[in-house]
């Protein structure tokens, strides 16, 4: 598997996609911050949203036994699955009993983590992504690479190109609003022959039973209201406590999202509609275990938003494909660690480790934090290249000792001003390939406080090794 | 299956220090008019409002707004739909309907979000299959915020309810916002007041 900087590598050799990705991505965080910006309690609904999770977190299990409880009451099958396996395998039954062959789905990271259309289209059974963005990537046979805004990395001459290939649409025609209407006709049609559908969820409440699942498209609710058979299949930290923690959570999703005040449609499915079936299929799938590493449980808070990667300076510029994993950004480059360390290792350094992410999060989650101590057990663990290992260990030592520090200072100082280019700008140096590096001053700082006759040594030596 | 062993491995890994639910607070503002911020959240929204006294013919607004819609279902009693609603059909079978016109129970300041549920509309699909809806709201029925919204609904009374803020929506095309998705074309909204 590439590295996520191998990765990046590619994405970034067009530039002006980059800067175009860099800007589309943008735009959320600034409607963001305007909705924000206009709730005076959003603070305040930041500290009740992490706190509700932190209890949620704390009671997980009494809390899954209660919604059980209740959802079987309203008369809901509920299923458990400890992994992705089990999950697929209890949806897979569902529709083989009913003889299913369609199935719609909208927008589902979990099945996603499932990779449940593999495992259904394997049986033959037609998966339809709902949602216009996953429909697009599922039409070009790729995976999301955003968590709200799953085709963003696509402009809107691809999508052009890939309907008049799949949907028969006009030759050389992208205009979204026909391109949309294209694809509502197609899709409407899915959702009429449709004999089951099947959503993700964005909350589950403990004390009714019910779930919600949140859209602006509205192709959830006509998934589970057509056919005679609804499946939500639902991460086990999506439980919420109470039918009230609602208000907290539904004026944050959105406007953390695109900044929306609330989106189109908020759903609540709490009892089977007439005599049709409805499924919950509870998933744990390493979310009991993470749950307990210390240092990095509160990464199961996630409301799925995605504020962290819009405002991320690196996702901005790398793209959601260069993490490699289902859940991308910085709240992927924590929770992903978590799964397989090994392979993950990489993306706990895909960040300037700046904390916006930490800042815009509205459930508080420390992400910055646990990206930096992922780091420190990737080295351990020996997950990180000996030359970074060494080079790291090399700059612990200089950075720490002022004396040293002052040396090498003055050392650089002169090898950057009179090495010829081709030393200083070649494979070894990193930090010289895709930019200039600065020209070094004659005097370092120190030599400059020195000459303006401060007793420079006791100050500084007491002080820090300070900016050269 | 998995239910013993997920419970068993929660109970062991959750945290053990305690972790209090908090209180919600209302964060009613009591400044702000209910009616207006409604308006406004619901235009910014792609709504269409209408603002009606309680004594204006509904059937009157609907037909200057839609005079072309023809297949109509109505669960307002003031206003009459072409097609009644048949309990036996599935729910494919309302594909050709171009006008549901529905009760709203609740409504939010806010954002203009909308509660509608099968309290009192008895075929979930109505609003999501439908060309076009219009939602009636009764001023008196407004809410500052979501949390009012959420203590006025009881969910032990409903099988289904949703919050609908505006005609569906996407922008997954560039972030082009496009209007009308999957659900309604357009949303009309009239304020009774």
């Amino acid at each position: 598997m590439k590295s996520h900087a191998a990765i990046s590598k590619t994405f970034l050799k067009d530039e002006p996609r980059v800067d175009w990705h860099n800007k589309a991505v943008y735009n959320f965080r600034e409607k963001r911050d305007l909705t924000v910006k206009s709730i005076p309690e959003w603070e305040e609904l930041r500290e009740l949203a992490s706190s509700i999770k932190e209890n949620v977190l704390a009671n997980l299990d009494d809390y899954l036994i209660q919604f059980e409880e209740k959802a079987i009451a309203n008369g809901v099958n509920v299923h458990w699955a400890s992994n992705a396996k089990e999950h697929n395998e209890i949806v897979y039954s569902i529709l083989k009993r009913h003889k299913v062959e369609h199935l719609v789905k909208s927008k589902s990271m979990l099945t996603e983590e499932c990779r449940l259309n593999e495992y259904l289209e394997a049986k033959e059974i037609e998966v339809i992504d709902t949602d216009l963005g996953e429909r697009i990537i599922q039409l070009r046979n790729e995976p999301p690479s955003h968590l709200i805004a799953p085709a963003i990395h696509l402009k809107r001459e691809e999508v052009g190109v890939l309907f008049e290939d799949k949907l028969k649409t006009e030759k050389g025609n992208s205009d979204p609003t026909y391109l949309t209407g294209e694809a509502r006709k197609h899709l409407r049609e899915k959702f009429l022959n449709a004999q089951a559908g099947l959503t993700g969820v964005n909350f589950a409440i403990a004390d009714t039973g019910g779930v919600v699942v949140v859209t602006n498209e509205g192709n959830a609710d006509l998934g589970c209201n057509i056919p005679p058979i609804q499946i939500h299949s639902v991460g086990i930290e999506k439980i919420i406590p109470r039918w009230e923690d609602l208000g907290v959570f539904t004026r944050m999703l959105a406007a953390s999202a695109t900044g929306q005040r609330i989106s189109i449609y908020t759903s609540h499915y709490i009892k089977p509609k007439d005599d049709d079936e409805m499924h919950i299929v509870l998933v744990d799938n390493g979310r009991s275990e993470h749950l307990g590493r210390e240092d990095f449980r509160s990464s199961l808070k996630c409301i799925r938003c995605a504020a962290c990667m819009n405002t991320c300076p690196v996702y901005r510029r790398s793209g959601g494909y260069s993490y490699h994993s289902t859940i991308v950004g910085p709240i992927g480059a924590i929770l992903e660690p978590g799964k397989d360390l090994k392979a993950k290792s990489d993306l706990p350094f895909a960040s300037s480790l700046c904390g916006s992410c930490s800042d815009v999060c509205p459930v508080k989650i420390d992400i910055d934090k646990q990206l930096y101590k992922w780091r420190q057990i990737a080295v351990r663990e020996g997950h990180v290249s000996y030359l970074k290992t060494k080079g790291m260990a090399m700059a612990g030592n200089i950075l720490s000792d002022s004396k040293l520090y002052n040396k090498w200072a003055g050392i650089a100082k002169y090898l950057l001003r009179k090495l010829p280019r081709w030393m200083i700008y070649n494979p070894l140096n990193a930090w010289g390939t895709s930019r200039e590096l600065t020209v070094p001053p004659e005097q370092t700082f120190t030599e400059w406080y020195k000459s303006q006759n401060h007793d420079s040594k006791n100050e500084l030596e007491n002080g820090q090794a300070g900016n050269s | 299956m998995g239910r013993q062993e997920i419970l068993e491995k929660l109970s062991v890994n959750k945290p053990k220090a305690e972790a209090k639910l908090p209180v919600i607070p209302s964060f009613e503002d009591k400044t702000v008019d209910l009616v207006d911020s409604f308006h406004k959240a619901l235009l910014n929204n792609n709504a269409t409002i209408v603002r009606a006294k309680y004594e204006d013919s509904l059937s009157q607004i609907i037909d200057s707004q839609y005079p072309l819609l023809k297949r109509s279902i109505s669960t307002v009693p003031e206003f009459e739909g072409s097609a009644a609603i048949n309990l036996d059909m599935k729910p494919n079978g309302y594909d050709d309907i171009e006008l549901v016109v529905a009760i709203g129970e609740v409504a939010v300041a806010e954002n203009g979000a909308i509660w509608v549920s099968d309290h009192l509309m008895p075929v979930r699909i109505l609003p999501f299959i439908t060309q076009y809806l219009v939602l009636v709201v009764d001023a008196l029925n407004i809410v500052p915020k979501m949390h009012q919204a959420y203590k006025k609904i009881d969910p032990e009374k409903i099988g289904f309810g949703v919050f609908i803020s505006g005609p569906s929506k996407t922008g997954d095309i560039e972030q082009a916002l496009v209007i009308g998705a999957h659900g309604s074309l357009g949303l009309m909204v009239i304020i009774r007041e």
